[in-house]
């Protein structure tokens, strides 16, 4: 197994489950939001159980 | 409600525009790289992108501004930076893997969404004024029937500025540095938060600005704050956006690797309420 950290591919979705619980969802698609739809939270971006970051962030945008 | 501060252009005065950000290509000068390179002729700068437009998504996003939500997003491959924790490098690193944007499928996504309850077409990327020739054919398509957004990182040359004249009503801009440190270090520009300033010094004259300021863990002294001044100082009335989902990337030399914690993002937000800014959600 490679000791490099996986380099996200265009088309991947990348989610991340943080040590405090929280979901994190990286620039989701129109897909990815539905799937956070599913789990019945909060998709604000205040929210804090889960964050939907959109790609602004980097500008997409704008992060 | 948005207000408006602009004029319509004319569609024979978009035609204009669009033949001279074509030309434009031939030499490229569109952002402060300054590339050079003909874009038409298949030779490509820093941005990697010929002279075609690329998308790559869009959706209907109810994350955006208030004011803007829902938005339809349009997102272009290819950007003038290289942000260490940008989300969608992976689409700016190989811009033409991309097929060219399909201009009558965009349009009837436009429609599509406006039906969905979009209340604009927003222009996003990536840098989408790097695109720029292309977002002004689709633009001319689809000006009169919608509100147009543009999400830019500003960081582009002052002829932009001027092509976008009167096609664009928002422009949801960003100020991502507060010095020119970090912003070399962070978004390979050194020269960004001048830059930045100048466009939006420009853009405040001809569209509804709001301004984005993601906060970054740790750079409260060296970014926010010196952003947050300039903004009471230059721009007092202007609407400013404080974002606080900085997403950490996996590698990076100079990003913050934590997360914003909820102390510091209430600490950005009582310096913009001390100085007196017009905050929105």
């Amino acid at each position: 197994m490679s000791q490099t950290p996986y380099k996200r591919k265009q088309g991947d979705f990348e989610l991340r489950i943080l040590s405090d619980g929280r979901l994190v969802m990286v620039a989701p698609d129109e897909l990815l939001l539905e799937i956070a739809k599913a789990f019945d939270v909060n998709t604000s971006p205040t929210e804090q159980h889960l964050e939907c970051n959109d790609a602004e962030a980097g500008n997409p945008g704008s992060q | 409600m948005i207000s408006t501060k602009h004029q319509k252009r004319e569609p024979n005065a978009i035609d204009a525009a669009i033949e001279s950000a074509a030309k434009h290509l031939t030499h490229c000068r569109l952002c402060p790289r300054n590339c050079g390179v003909n874009r038409t002729a298949g030779e490509r700068g820093y941005c990697g992108l010929d002279d075609k437009a690329h998308c790559f998504r869009e959706m209907l996003h109810w994350a955006e501004e208030a004011e803007l939500t829902p938005s339809h997003q349009v997102y272009f491959t290819g950007c003038n930076l290289r942000c260490e924790y940008c989300t969608v490098s992976e689409w700016n690193q190989e811009p033409l893997t991309v097929a060219e944007m399909d201009l009558e499928g965009r349009v009837r996504a436009v429609e599509r969404r406006q039906r969905q309850g979009a209340k604009n077409v927003n222009l996003l990327g990536g840098e989408p004024t790097v695109s720029l020739p292309g977002i002004l054919v689709l633009l001319r398509r689809i000006r009169t029937s919608t509100q147009v957004v543009l999400n830019s990182n500003m960081y582009y040359n002052e002829c932009v500025d001027g092509l976008l004249q009167g096609l664009v009503d928002v422009c949801l801009a960003d100020l991502k540095c507060g010095n020119r440190r970090c912003a070399a270090a962070l978004l390979d520009a050194e020269d960004y938060v001048d830059v930045a300033q100048r466009n939006l010094r420009m853009a405040d004259r001809h569209t509804d600005l709001i301004v984005r300021h993601l906060v970054l863990p740790g750079h409260m002294e060296c970014c926010t704050k010196p952003v947050l001044q300039w903004l009471a100082a230059e721009l007092p009335r202007v609407k400013v956006s404080l974002r606080m989902n900085y997403v950490p990337p996996i590698e990076g030399a100079f990003a913050p690797k934590q997360y914003l914690t909820s102390h510091e993002a209430e600490a950005a937000v009582c310096l913009a309420r001390d100085m007196g800014l017009h905050l929105i959600q």
